[in-house]
């Protein structure tokens, strides 16, 4: 155990002369991430947003949606603005002084009081995806309720004869209050913070590059072999064990540092956040442990360096084109969604999101954690082992 | 102690205990990869102080022999003992009686002279007291104090080459195993290296030494053990080794005065198979040819030759090793 921390103090010590981590751990991943996020526009940097409302019905419904949206609870995060003119209002977005915008058709009401299912329409510019999504949100959830409260109405209306359009309308508002749309809007509005760009792609770029990071770790033995400095480490008092263990503690506490640095510098340059600390720690040094796993089990089927870099370029790629790590996931068709819960950054990456949509803690996230781990323990169990015979080849 | 003491060290045997106990033993070592045999049932010995060279061309098993011994690669077959106690794959303490200095440069050349040392020091369990006293002693061996602060990729060949033997010395290890150490070393740095060995070899410390290099092996090693394509195929001293084959001693005496009467004389000798004139003197075909010197020196004086020097050139084991495989060592 002495030697191998004494292996593992000495990779540290190399691979912080060796200028590249800092390149590949932060420096790279902090400036793509930026990159990225800046691409997103005032998406990426202002918590405030403006949205605009056309209200073409003109019905109580449409006016209690409208006051939803002035409410209390919302007008932290984003600020309704009305219009008579759809037109106009399309103009507003297109030059982007709107990040979305609701328009409530005329007949909206009635269609409620018929049975019908209702619309509220969203005006979003294709570039500023997150506003629409929030927007989309927002609509839908309202729209959800207010059909299922038609529908208990109807229901509760059953039986006592024609109902008054007037009895209709009181019932609907009352059985609204009882559920207001805000309980839904209220979701939907933490789920604003999720979304800043920095709060993914921070994540995102980090775990991209943790896996050239790593990779470089394992590719280490290989190295070693080459250069004829293993075989000296063999003929020292240390056992293969020791020396493949001091590797896998050198490169995890590498992978931690990067991963945990991104993290805490997107939250302070961007403002981003990612929920409950502890939580985060978890999810960061699990990520850490699959990722290991991962780039060591394709370097113990290498035969040399060079077929290791190569074999986990192609990799990393696709894994990071597959989890999400380029684009948003929940943006990408419902194939690549599923897909992206079959690898361990895909679902690191949902897990950071859902961590702050919905405010959960680590109790929360041990499904989708025993995940990650599931492939650490597998991929990097058979690394392990294979990692011993290369030693001793 | 320079070379001359070395030298005279080795002539008499001070500072080495040549009749203790093997400091290694291997028995029947075999290696197989894939179809090739890389090492076919090897069997030798080196006692406590003394120095045992492999010689072999290239390819011929030496370094998988080697890493076997050091317990760097399992063994198909065989058992090796050093100081007592068996080496394998999975040995870790018993390893500490080997110092081991690979063919490559195995160092980091990202961390100075004085850290790889102290680093492969750690290794071996040194405490911090005495790592930094065998680190300073071990530098000062191999002549690399001044420059134990600077990188190891700013040093020369020759440098890294007697780092790398430093790094083997750290824990003062019973016997030195050296794969090929002076390959691709200059003149003067392989001078340096194989006199730092004698140097040790000369305080008690046994060698295992490998080379094709059939002079470095003659220099260094009390005896001689020639592998070829996985098999041991001869052992002995030198002396042993060519008198297995029967090849006798040159001599050439270079003189003045009745050659041909000298000549003639040096026939009857019942060691000397062949006598002749030559442009210089007499050069004659003898056996144990240096201990012939005194006779010869008599017999020129009364043959009224007077003699202005004497040359004994042994066979080598260049020679040898032709004779017993039919190719010679650098094939």
């Amino acid at each position: 155990m002495r030697n191998a921390f004494t292996i593992a103090a000495k990779d540290l010590r190399l691979r912080f002369r060796d200028k590249s981590i800092f390149i590949l751990g932060f420096i790279a991943p902090f400036a793509l991430a930026t990159i990225i996020t800046l691409a997103f526009g005032g998406d990426a940097l202002g918590g405030e947003r403006t949205f605009g409302l056309v209200d073409q019905d003109k019905s109580e419904i449409s006016r209690a949606f409208a006051e939803g949206l002035k409410s209390r609870d919302l007008e932290e995060i984003l600020i309704t603005k009305e219009y008579a003119d759809v037109e106009q209002v399309r103009r507003l977005i297109d030059k982007g002084d709107l990040s979305a915008a609701f328009v409530v058709p005329s007949g909206f009401n009635a269609a409620i009081q018929s049975g019908e299912k209702s619309h509220i329409q969203v005006l979003a510019h294709p570039e500023r995806q997150i506003s629409g999504e929030i927007a989309g949100a927002i609509a839908l959830g309202f729209t959800s309720r207010i059909n299922s409260t038609s529908l208990a109405v109807s229901t509760a209306l059953a039986g006592e004869g024609p109902p008054s359009p007037g009895r209709v309308n009181a019932l609907v508002d009352e059985a609204a209050l009882i559920e207001p749309p805000i309980a839904v809007v209220e979701r939907s509005a933490a789920s604003s913070k999720e979304l800043k760009p920095a709060s993914y792609f921070g994540p995102a770029m980090a775990i991209f590059f943790l896996f050239f990071i790593i990779q470089f770790g394992a590719r280490s033995i290989l190295i070693e072999r080459a250069q004829g400095t293993l075989s000296r480490l063999l003929s020292t008092p240390s056992s293969p064990g020791a020396i493949i263990l001091g590797k896998v503690m050198s490169t995890f506490v590498i992978g931690v540092a990067s991963l945990g640095t991104l993290v805490i510098t997107t939250s302070l340059v961007f403002g981003a956040e990612f929920g409950d600390p502890l939580a985060v720690a978890v999810l960061c040094i699990v990520t850490v442990l699959a990722v290991m796993g991962i780039t060591g089990f394709v370097v113990t089927f290498s035969k040399t360096d060079q077929q290791a870099d190569s074999i986990g370029g192609v990799v990393v790629m696709a894994l990071a084109l597959l989890g999400g790590n380029f684009i948003p996931i929940n943006q990408a068709p419902e194939l690549f969604r599923r897909l992206a819960d079959f690898t361990p950054n895909g679902i690191a990456l949902k897990t950071f999101t859902e961590l702050i949509a919905e405010g959960g803690g680590l109790l929360s996230i041990l499904p989708a954690l025993a995940s990650i781990l599931a492939f650490g323990v597998v991929t990097g169990g058979i690394a392990v082992f294979r990692a011993r015979r290369m030693v001793l080849a | 102690m320079g070379a001359r003491d070395v030298e005279r060290a080795k002539e008499t045997g001070e500072g080495k205990d040549k009749v203790s106990d093997p400091i290694l033993i291997c028995n029947n070592l075999s290696k197989t990869f894939g179809e090739r045999t890389a090492v076919d049932d090897v069997s030798f010995q080196i006692q406590e102080g003394e120095a045992y060279g492999l010689l072999g061309p290239n390819g011929a098993g030496k370094t998988t022999t080697i890493s076997m011994i050091c317990g760097l690669m399992r063994k198909d077959k065989g058992e090796v003992v050093v100081a007592g106690q068996t080496i394998d794959e999975r040995s870790t303490k018993s390893k500490s009686g080997i110092g081991y200095v690979p063919q490559e440069v195995a160092l980091y050349p990202d961390l100075s002279g004085a850290e790889n040392l102290k680093f492969w020091g750690k290794l071996y369990g040194l405490p911090s007291e005495v790592l930094k006293k065998r680190v300073s002693e071990v530098l000062e061996l191999v002549g690399l104090t001044d420059r134990s602060a600077e990188r190891v990729s700013k040093y020369s060949g020759g440098m890294k080459r007697r780092l790398n033997i430093a790094a083997g010395l750290l824990h003062e290890p019973r016997l030195l195993v050296l794969d090929e150490p002076t390959v691709g070393v200059d003149p003067q740095s392989r001078n340096a290296i194989l006199e730092n060995i004698e140097k040790l070899n000369a305080e008690g410390m046994a060698v295992l030494y490998t080379s094709h290099y059939m002079e470095e092996v003659e220099r260094l090693c009390d005896r001689v053990g020639i592998i070829d394509e996985g098999k041991l195929i001869a052992e002995g001293t030198r002396r042993e080794l060519v008198e297995q084959i029967g090849q006798t001693d040159r001599i050439e005496v270079a003189a003045e005065g009745d050659l041909n009467k000298l000549a003639k004389a040096a026939k009857r000798l019942k060691d000397v198979e062949d006598a002749s004139v030559s442009d210089t003197g007499v050069q004659m075909l003898a056996h144990e040819g240096r201990n012939m010197l005194p006779k010869i020196l008599e017999m020129s004086e009364k043959a009224g030759v007077r003699v202005s020097g004497v040359e004994v050139i042994e066979p080598d084991l260049e020679a040898v090793f032709l004779h017993l495989t039919g190719k010679a060592l650098r094939d």
